[in-house]
């Protein structure tokens, strides 16, 4: 199955949800199909389920997704640790595995080879963790981890059509971005967020 | 060795200045300092397996409104270099960084690591601040934190062993 088709498959269920997605093309097919301020743009390789993780933990009540791939998880196992050490119920990470550094030449990942990241996350004390090859039980899975607590880690495996591409330009202002994010969380949670320095200085006696 | 003393006039400090979310990876001259971060209930403290995740996991929370630190060793700073580059630098983000400075004056272990950690601060471009006493702690990490938020930037306090 594609990583389009898949991200098309769950569209739906994505209202108000924060979303950290990892550069590249997961993050303009996922921007194309659901266009929102509440789409965070991972740059450094790895960091969305850390990112992920901290959001999770700040706005317990809601949940937070991941869009991710495996090259990404690979730089970045450690966050599966901690994530299993720290069991955030409301954190739903999506892995799209096409085995390839896409963006980056396409060159082998280690899932390419013997890396398994389903089990990697399960050892890891995410007890939620499966892998789907139909874009029917992905989007299963998914409305499953919308219903239940989490933490959940959810690997599709998917190819890549035709030639990679490495160009994806984007012309999002990345620190707008940021800006943008935060007054989207402010909107669906109905209350401030962002404070600047001088509501840090008053807070202070 | 570190006194628990002295970590209590740095989690008093962390608390005075509202600090909510700690990320840590132990070192072990901070081990008063997470343990104090663990029991306490004013902190969620979220303990990482390679400092990188740290500073990904501090964004995240400061969207959500929460005012972060992160607390390591300076190898940890070294780890986190590229997620300080590529994530709280270019976007902009504050957070308060705890450094315990291995190889620092006095300190005979990781000799290279001590020689290079404040010219790495320096070509990061982190403004950062080395007490001399534990007196100078809670007014620094007040200052600290205020100008986190004013820069737009991390923030590090580097901190001797003597002064733990």
């Amino acid at each position: 199955m594609l990583r389009s088709e898949c991200l098309e498959s769950i569209v739906d269920l994505f209202d108000d949800v924060p979303c950290f997605v990892s550069v590249s093309r997961t993050w303009t097919e996922w921007n194309d199909l659901r266009p929102s301020d509440g789409n965070f743009k991972v740059k450094t390789l790895g960091s969305g389920s850390s990112l992920g993780l901290g959001l999770a933990m700040a706005l317990p009540h809601r949940k937070i997704a991941v869009l991710d791939g495996d090259g990404a998880v690979t730089m970045n196992v450690n966050g599966l640790l901690t994530i299993g050490r720290l069991r955030p119920s409301n954190l739903i990470h999506l892995v799209f595995d096409n085995k390839m550094y896409e963006s980056s030449g396409a060159l082998p990942t280690a899932t390419t080879y013997n890396a398994d990241l389903v089990g990697f996350a399960a050892a890891s004390g995410i007890e939620s963790a499966r892998r789907v090859a139909t874009v029917a039980d992905f989007r299963s899975a998914v409305e499953n981890a919308f219903k239940t607590d989490g933490p959940h880690f959810i690997v599709a495996d998917v190819v890549t059509p035709g030639k990679a591409t490495s160009h994806a330009y984007s012309r999002m202002d990345e620190t707008e971005g940021k800006f943008l994010f935060i007054r989207f969380l402010e909107a669906i949670e109905g209350r401030k967020i962002y404070q600047d320095a001088i509501d840090v200085k008053l807070s202070i006696e | 060795m570190p006194s628990i003393e002295n970590a209590n006039v740095i989690l008093q400090s962390l608390q005075r200045a509202g600090i909510e979310v700690v990320a840590s990876l132990p070192d072990a001259f901070l081990v008063h300092v997470i343990e104090g971060l663990e029991k306490r209930n004013e902190f969620l403290h979220l303990p990482v397996t390679r400092e990188e995740e740290g500073i990904g996991i501090c964004t995240g929370a400061y969207l959500g409104g929460k005012r972060c630190a992160m607390v390591m060793q300076n190898a940890g700073l070294l780890n986190a270099s590229n997620a300080l580059t590529t994530t709280a630098l270019q976007i902009e983000i504050p957070m308060l960084l705890l450094v315990l400075y291995a190889g620092g004056r006095g300190d005979m272990s990781f000799p290279m690591l001590g020689q290079v950690t404040e010219g790495v601060l320096g070509a990061l471009q982190i403004p950062y601040y080395i007490p001399e006493t534990i007196d100078q702690i809670s007014d620094l990490v007040t200052d600290a934190v205020v100008q986190t938020y004013n820069a737009k930037k991390p923030v590090a306090i580097v901190l001797h062993k003597s002064v733990l």
